[in-house]
């Protein structure tokens, strides 16, 4: 039995539209505590990670391991049909289909076939980070797009003066720099300053499909991964993003 | 041969060795082998021969293309066809007895001791044998390189793989990869570099070109079913076409009208529509038992293979060796390293 409801569209929508900037089909699991996706695009450079608790839904059932794999653009396509105050129920159908329910509107109900699943668990990456900072999102993608006005990635400094973001290529350079203790970091912890550059392409496929109103922290070590985390309510429910640094 | 869909495409873009880089791909091997075996030859047609007599045209071109690869950091995942659909019992009549007259043209004009026509006909008359599959899977294990059997065609396995995100794009030069749905069709990889038009005493530029599937049916303006439609009516490997129909008449046609069925006056000659739309659409696949990647190429395994048995110059096989290092290729950029 699995039958799973939430009030609004957003986080359906939201995990969509991120997993789908870098995959076309992912694995969901539903445990009888929380669901959970975990994907890496073919290359391997970057992974999104959901831990979508059960606290989160305005109903919750499912008594039993689940994983259904699915094509996110056909999921991706009955989410957009839902208006912003619909709510949304998924439950198993027959012959290997996901019904998907919105209503509080009219009424909608829609099916799609569930792929045939070849399952295989995506380990998370295993790093140590040594150093923190949570922003607003709309102040990182500010930033984001400065440095890519000249370059496709951007080296991000972090010390316990602020963050500093800086990009370069043949046609120019870019920096941009914020204080700590400024309102565009919220908080930060640095043990050792570090340094790392990131795809400023790779990173929008993540920041783009977020709410710009939400915060993100940024987790990340010298010449490591970094780790994209936000919150996706009070519940603990939370979306992350990995990427691995540029290497040249 | 697959379906020339070439006046329609508005939307290629060119695209470089480095932009692929960090990307996996599945290759096309049969389109790939094909191509190398047409290509490395000597100014008469002759193929290269080791020292037995055996083609090694097929084994060279894969060779040093595979090397390009994995030293611009792309990962290669070559895809062999398996039994051709039934359907495509005539077109494989049609090509071999089209070899059969290049033969028959080749005899003529080494009589004549012509070389011009000898290189044209000796072209025309390859054909794919199977021991050259089997030395192209030596190879690629031998390199480290991964590669899987299709149940059926190699395009379709491909456009799947890159469907479920399995690898980033599909490389062949046929256009039917579209057709079975690759989001990414990536053409010229193999042929990539100066190259000499045919018959013809001048070179050409050829750069790699991506098209990508949505672009060309937004710049269409219509679905991936009816571009299948479209394709029925020019004809494809599977189906004769409908004479005078050809890729600007059949669009229209298609975007009047829908699909084939709501267009008056049309014979397919007994054809099933539907059968052959299910090889675009069903065609079935394989998948890996665990993800494909890349493993450290057997450096003593390929000498012996290609220069002591195979009469490749050592000297040669060695640099090129030492050019690729698949560690390499894989953790740059990737986060494989902290898995």
């Amino acid at each position: 039995m699995l039958q799973v409801l939430t009030t609004t569209p957003e986080t359906w929508s939201t995990i969509v539209r991120t997993a789908s900037s870098i995959i076309e089909e992912v694995n969901f699991e539903f445990h009888p505590d929380m669901a959970s996706m975990r994907s890496m695009d073919p290359s391997h450079i970057a992974l999104v990670n959901l831990e979508w608790v059960a606290p989160s839904f305005e109903k919750y059932i499912c008594d039993s391991e689940n994983i259904l794999s699915i094509r996110l653009a056909d999921l991706d396509k009955i989410i957009k049909r839902a208006d912003a105050n619909d709510k949304v129920e998924l439950s198993l159908g027959e012959e290997r289909t996901l019904v998907i329910k919105l209503f509080d509107g009219y009424k909608r109900e829609f099916s799609i076939h569930l792929l045939d699943s070849q399952y295989t668990s995506v380990p998370l990456p295993k790093v140590t980070y040594s150093a923190k900072v949570i922003m607003p999102l709309k102040s990182l993608r500010n930033v984001l797009d400065d440095i890519s006005a000249v370059s496709e990635q951007v080296n991000i400094k972090l010390d316990k003066s602020g963050a500093s973001f800086a990009g370069s290529s043949e046609s120019g350079k870019a920096s941009a720099s914020i204080a700590a203790g400024s309102g565009d970091i919220k908080d930060m912890s640095v043990k050792d300053a570090v340094s790392a550059t990131y795809s400023v392409e790779y990173l929008n496929k993540f920041l783009k499909s977020l709410n710009p109103a939400k915060e993100i922290s940024l987790e990340f070590g010298n010449k490591m991964p970094i780790k994209l985390e936000v919150q996706l309510d009070e519940k603990g429910s939370k979306l992350q993003y990995y990427l691995a640094p540029r290497v040249d | 041969m697959g379906v020339n869909l070439s006046p329609l495409i508005n939307v290629k873009k060119k695209i470089n060795f480095k932009e692929l880089t960090g990307k996996r791909l599945a290759i096309d091997a049969y389109n790939m082998l094909y191509q190398f075996i047409t290509i490395v030859r000597s100014a008469d047609g002759t193929p290269l021969m080791d020292s037995q007599g055996r083609i090694t045209s097929h084994i060279s071109g894969i060779f040093y293309r595979t090397v390009k690869m994995l030293e611009s950091g792309i990962e290669p995942l070559y895809v062999l066809d398996g039994k051709p659909p039934e359907l495509k019992a005539r077109e494989i009549t049609d090509r071999r007895n089209e070899k059969a007259k290049a033969k028959a043209s080749y005899e003529k004009a080494k009589l004549a001791n012509d070389l011009q026509n000898m290189k044209k006909y000796s072209i025309q008359a390859t054909t794919l044998q199977n021991y050259m599959i089997e030395d192209v899977k030596k190879l690629l294990t031998l390199m480290g390189v991964p590669w899987i059997q299709a149940p059926s065609e190699g395009e379709a396995q491909a456009a799947q793989m890159a469907q479920r995100g399995v690898c980033w794009g599909s490389v062949s030069q046929d256009y039917d990869s579209l057709l079975f749905g690759s989001p990414r069709l990536i053409r010229n990889l193999a042929i990539s570099g100066r190259r000499k038009v045919p018959n013809r005493d001048f070179y050409v530029e050829v750069s790699p070109e991506l098209i990508q599937l949505k672009d060309l049916l937004e710049d269409l303006n219509i679905s991936r079913e009816q571009l299948v439609d479209l394709c029925i009516l020019m004809g494809t490997d599977f189906n004769p076409g409908i004479e005078g129909i050809g890729p600007k008449r059949a669009l229209k046609l298609i975007k009047d009208n829908g699909r084939i069925e709501a267009i008056k006056g049309i014979d397919l000659q007994l054809v099933d529509i539907d059968d052959i739309r299910s090889i675009f659409f069903d065609m079935p696949t394989a998948r890996f038992e665990r993800e494909p990647q890349l493993l450290e190429p057997d450096k003593k395994g390929l000498l012996e293979f290609l220069c002591y048995e195979r009469n490749f110059s050592r000297e040669r096989i060695e640099i090129a060796l030492n050019r690729i290092n698949n560690k390499k290729a894989i953790s740059s950029d990737s986060l494989d390293s902290w898995l």
